[in-house]
């Protein structure tokens, strides 16, 4: 949308050029832009000059040229009327809307209309007053249709919507002519076009500013009461009788200062507006015809009644005003310059006219599209078409006392109503709110985030040094083992606790029933098998026991299995004769704490779910203490400190000997030390020892010993290189950051 | 369900507890312990159903890596169906352990030599305080005097470095951490006994 | 034989697989790896099916005796409840079960640390001040240094400090030292534990490759 102007009230989008908003109808465009002029808007400003040329007049339709006819006709007549009666014009103040207008210097060919001149009267020189206030006349003019949008064809205004809205601004505008016009108003405001009407006029509006200054205070009751004070014609549509003290508006309802500005109340004429003027404002009232017929004329009528019932004094009681003919008003006054160029909008139908405009029918709402609905902000329970429709709403002070449906129902705007209106309490997020609320969101969760790694640079080398160190250790010991070498003797001490365990088993009795407990992952098999394999393999070669296989680990089965049928294959041990399989003991200690309080009740079967505690393997063992020794094969401190913790009340005298990872070994160490182990072998050092005393059986660790000296060699070296070289390398940065 | 778990924590614990020091205790002890065996090894059913539950929906999901949870859900379901069958003790299913799970965790653990030499490389350069000067010279020190030297071995070594920092050194300081984790394990057991502590209530 | 050598293969192509993580990370070695996670809990749910349920629970309850299946009622009903865990809506069901496992192992756990740990270690501290049992000098200043270790070490562990008058939050002074001096022995300890997992984690890489030879028929 080209050069869209975004309403301060709503928030819609509204074409540029128009001047209230589509939705709510919220004025758009000061008047100042309307006008095109930098001046404040005052009724006394002078209009531009009325210069029309030629092209201009080919250009004005006929129903314009016909009532600028007969305004200047009429205004010529009614300039000489009121030339007599004119009164010395009142001192301007700045509450006097149209005072201002006795001050413009009228142009030649701008006649005062009639009617204008009755009401505002005019001074002795035919000027109008002094201009009035720039606020009041910003109130009255608020919300009113800038003069040049009314009959534009540009704006898809109908005729219709534009004889409303010059119904709506001028209350006298009929298509009757000035005469008739102004006997009807002379009837409706109870005077004759006689010319004792000047004098009567004067009067009454005389009184009404007598009345207005001499009683500011508010109303003592309801009803308008005669007095001296009110005009004749206010008492003949009121229904009051003369001699009724005058209800005069409080403090809250001053009488317009336009009203005491005056010809009959302050003594001093009041300019009549300039015909060239004709600014159609609300505050003129409603038009004389029934614009509202079909609301009909009823409510019209309690809203006046409703008002003087308040107290008020409705300047134009709205059911005299509907009998005026609006036409008559605009063949009688001379189009001001601003309308010379306005051409009468085409015939368009009813939909195509604002709301305000559509006043034979309810006002509907606008036929917006769906994206556009959605776009709109949620407001329960408020329907502006409906509140447009529904607004009937009599002024109660202010320019627009008396007045009813002038003002369209503003969203925020004061309503009487003894009751707050509900909103809807459903937040309106817009993509905006929602782009922002995304951005915390993703600031709080980069918080959490962990910060990226270096630079490609360090891991590189990184990855390069790991490179190495692998090529350096495959290679070496790849190149021992497939070599064979055995350049590298094995040690010649034997570790206390190597020495315990070898003396622990020796000490067995021949085909005793041993409890081996295989507590060892898959992982360290290679290590287990070569550190165990000595001992075991002397005790099954020295006592032929009868072993009993349990293990907490599910694989502990699989891997005893494979210990005996691998490394102490020579033994030729074979399950159901020689040993039983307990299976997997699950529960950890839990499970070793049942175990070692009741091994029957703990392991009622077999790995195959066969009968093992009446085999002959177990022949008369039932607890834990019958075993004549314990030999727990484990590669980490917790299996080892279970079985060492739980047996300790139940296994009695039988010897607990450990072979243990390297890893676990030295934190069972103080197990030996406090003497709750009765021997611990230990990686393959502590099996060196072992192997030794079995006569260098089964060999598993002469093996290995060759790439494992090497291998701790490597490592040694490459540790105390990399090491000195990160430590020359910092000492190098703090020299070069302290230099 | 919350005091029903509540209840049979703080009740089975203390009943098992005095089994240790009231011989009366010792039978309904044992009792609860064989129960608490069943209990277990439903539980690592529980956790095999965990697994299977973890690597569907990231297949169900189409997230990333969600192939090979397939191919390891393949696996387990065909080595289950067997074991099913054929019974833990089978050959068959010895043999299978002897072919994936044995080279698969023994190669694993041989990663991690070359990686804990990598770590102790670049040590000082992450730390260089004196703890890692101290933990580095111990680890060097003993991986020395734990080889033997080509064409003989080293004495001092072998038999007087390694010997001592071992029974000596690192004892005190082995028997330290294993009266601290006895007393964590004393505290963290009695929460669990009276209440302090409900590890069984889960999310 | 064919068995052999196709679980041979297997074993050496999975060795390789492995292994070939020292390169870098390759989908080879995720293959193998989700292999033998799937392999290793097949048959872990296997064994406790085989093991544990079936012999300790369904068996009994099948061809026990009516007091062993009135004994059995609670742990069948509670594994009932324990299985609901695997499914997040009523895994709240599994609570009971899970709290008496966790109540009899914080029991037995206590029993063991206190019966098997605490007091025979601390027995074997004071037993090696002994005079008698030092025998020498050199045995005198080894448990000199062993308690000393036990105890710097155990302090190196308090944690308990307060606030200073430069608003600090520090120990005790004396504590301050004594743990500076555990830190030094926690660290000897932590070296010798590193060789034994490094002699470990040797021993295995060793092992492989005796295992890649014997198969080529070399080594």
């Amino acid at each position: 949308m080209e050069d869209a102007v975004v309403c301060p009230n709503c928030g819609e989008q509204n074409p540029a050029d128009m001047p209230f908003c589509q939705h709510c109808q919220w004025r758009l465009r000061t008047l100042e832009a309307e006008w095109g002029t930098d001046q404040e808007v005052r009724p006394s400003n002078a209009p531009a000059s009325p210069q029309r040329d030629k092209s201009e007049d080919a250009s004005v339709p006929d129903w314009l040229r016909a009532s600028r006819s007969q305004a200047s006709h009429d205004s010529a007549a009614f300039g000489g009327r009121l030339e007599a009666g004119r009164q010395p014009a009142a001192p301007p103040s700045d509450d006097d809307l149209l005072a201002g207008l006795a001050q413009q210097d009228q142009p030649q060919d701008e006649e005062i209309p009639d009617w204008v001149a009755r009401i505002v009267g005019m001074s002795e020189s035919g000027s109008p007053g002094q201009a009035p206030s720039s606020e009041n006349e910003s109130e009255l003019l608020e919300g009113a249709p800038p003069a040049d949008q009314a009959p534009s064809a540009e704006h898809g205004i109908g005729q219709e919507e534009s004889q409303s809205w010059a119904r709506d601004s001028l209350p006298l505008a009929t298509d009757i002519g000035p005469q008739e016009g102004a006997n009807r108003y002379a009837d409706a405001m109870g005077t004759q076009e006689s010319g004792t009407e000047k004098s009567e006029i004067n009067e009454w509006l005389r009184n009404l500013d007598a009345a207005a200054a001499a009683s500011p205070e508010p109303p003592a009751g309801p009803g308008l009461s005669a007095s001296e004070n009110v005009p004749t014609w206010v008492r003949r549509m009121t229904g009051v009788p003369d001699g009724q003290p005058q209800e005069t508006p409080g403090p809250a309802d001053p009488v317009p200062d336009w009203l005491s500005g005056s010809p009959g109340r302050s003594g001093e004429p009041v300019s009549a507006p300039p015909s060239s003027l004709g600014i159609p404002t609300r505050s003129q009232g409603r038009p004389l015809e029934a614009t509202d017929k079909a609301s009909g004329e009823a409510p019209a009528q309690s809203a006046t009644s409703a008002a003087i019932s308040r107290g008020v004094v409705p300047a134009f009681p709205l059911e005299d005003i509907q009998k005026l003919d609006v036409d008559a008003v605009f063949a009688s006054m001379q189009m001001p310059v601003w309308m010379a160029g306005v051409n009468p909008p085409e015939a368009t139908s009813v939909s195509d006219l604002p709301p305000a405009a559509q006043e034979e029918e309810p006002i509907a709402p606008a036929d917006l599209p769906s994206w556009v609905r959605a776009m709109r902000p949620v407001v329960s329970g408020v329907d502006q078409a409906a509140k447009l429709e529904a607004d009937k709403h009599l002024e109660g002070r202010g320019p627009l006392l008396g007045l009813q449906g002038v003002l369209p129902a503003l969203p925020g705007a004061a309503l009487p109503s003894g009751r707050p209106e509900s909103h809807s309490m459903k937040l309106d997020v817009s993509e905006r709110h929602r782009a922002h609320a995304r951005l915390l969101e993703s600031m709080i969760a980069a918080e959490t985030q962990p910060l990226p790694l270096q630079g490609t640079g360090q891991f590189r080398s990184h990855r390069m040094l790991r490179w190495a160190i692998s090529a350096i250790l495959v290679v070496g010991l790849g190149a021992n083992v497939l070599t064979g070498a055995r350049n590298f003797p094995l040690p010649a001490g034997v570790p206390n606790e190597s020495i315990a365990g070898i003396q622990a088993v020796e000490s067995l009795p021949p085909d005793a029933t041993v409890l081996a407990v295989f507590d060892y992952e898959p992982a360290t098999v290679g290590e287990m098998e070569a550190t165990a394999a000595s001992l075991m393999h002397h005790l099954l070669l020295l006592k032929h026991p009868r072993l009993a296989v349990i293990s907490t680990s599910p694989t502990g089965s699989a891997l005893a299995g494979r210990f005996l049928a691998g490394a102490l294959a020579d033994r030729a041990y074979m399950r159901g004769v020689h040993y039983v399989d307990l299976g997997y003991l699950p529960g950890g200690l839990a499970g070793v704490r049942s175990f070692a309080q009741n091994p029957t009740a703990a392991v009622p079967l077999g790995a195959s779910s066969e009968q093992v505690w009446d085999s002959s393997v177990l022949l008369g063992t039932r607890r834990l203490s019958d075993f004549a020794a314990i030999i727990l094969l484990t590669d980490s401190l917790e299996s080892g400190r279970v079985w060492i913790e739980q047996t300790a009340a139940t296994r009695g005298t039988s010897p607990l000997v450990m072979v243990a990872s390297a890893q676990a070994g030295p934190m069972l160490l103080p197990y030996f030390d406090s003497g709750q182990a009765d021997g611990l072998i230990a990686g393959l050092n502590g099996a060196a020892g072992a192997e030794i005393a079995n006569n260098g059986l089964p060999g598993l660790v002469r093996r290995y010993w060759d790439a494992y000296s090497l291998g701790l060699y490597l490592a040694a070296l490459l540790i105390t290189l990399g090491s000195t070289w990160h430590v020359g390398i910092g000492i190098r940065e703090r020299r070069a950051e302290t230099a | 369900m919350r005091v029903l778990a509540i209840v049979l924590a703080v009740l089975s614990g203390f009943v098992v507890l005095a089994g240790y020091f009231v011989p009366t205790f010792t039978e309904i002890q044992i009792v609860l312990l064989n129960w608490a065996i069943i209990l277990a090894g439903a539980a690592t059913i529980v956790g095999v159903f965990n697994l299977i539950l973890v690597h569907a929906d990231r297949i169900h999901k189409r997230e990333k890596g969600g192939t090979y949870s397939g191919i390891l859900l393949i696996a387990l379901f065909a080595a289950f169906l067997l074991g099913l069958v054929l019974g833990p003790g089978h050959a068959d299913m010895r043999r299978l352990v002897n072919a994936v799970v044995v080279p698969a965790e023994t190669s694993l653990m041989a990663l991690l030599a070359v990686s804990l030499i990598y770590g102790s490389v670049r040590l000082l350069a992450r730390r260089p305080d004196l703890m890692s000067v101290v933990f580095l010279a111990t680890a060097v020190l003993m991986l020395l005097a734990s080889a033997t030297l080509p064409f003989g071995q080293a004495s001092a070594l072998n038999d007087f470095i390694r010997p001592w920092i071992q029974h000596v050194l690192a004892l005190g300081g082995a028997r330290g951490l294993l009266i601290g984790v006895a007393l964590g394990t004393l505290v963290t057991g009695l929460r669990v006994l009276v209440g302090a502590d409900r590890p069984y209530e889960g999310a | 034989m064919t068995t052999d050598f196709l679980s041979s293969a297997a074993a050496i192509l999975l060795t390789v697989m492995v292994l070939s993580y020292l390169v870098g990370d390759n989908p080879a070695f995720r293959i193998a790896v989700h292999v033998f996670v799937g392999v290793t809990a097949g048959y872990v749910a296997a064994v406790a099916w085989w093991q544990v349920l079936l012999p300790d629970l369904i068996l009994p309850l099948v061809v026990g005796s009516a007091a062993t299946r009135a004994m059995l009622a609670v742990p069948l009903l509670l594994s009932g409840l324990l299985l609901m865990k695997a499914w997040p809506p009523l895994s709240r069901l599994g609570a009971p079960a899970m709290g008496m496992l966790v109540g009899v192992a914080a029991a037995v756990a206590i029993g063991g640390a206190i019966q098997g740990t605490l007091f025979p270690q601390l027995q074997a501290t004071l037993e090696s001040t002994d005079p008698e049992r030092l025998g020498s000098l050199e045995g005198f200043v080894n448990s000199a240094l062993v308690l000393v270790g036990l105890i710097t070490s155990l302090a190196y562990f308090q944690f308990s400090a307060s606030v200073k008058a430069d608003g600090s939050v520090r120990r005790l002074g004396l504590i301050e030292f004594v743990a500076a001096i555990g830190a030094v022995f926690l660290a000897i300890t932590l070296g010798v534990l590193f060789a034994g997992a490094y002699s470990a984690a040797l021993t295995a890489l060793i092992e492989r490759l005796h295992f890649l030879a014997s198969f080529i028929g070399l080594g």
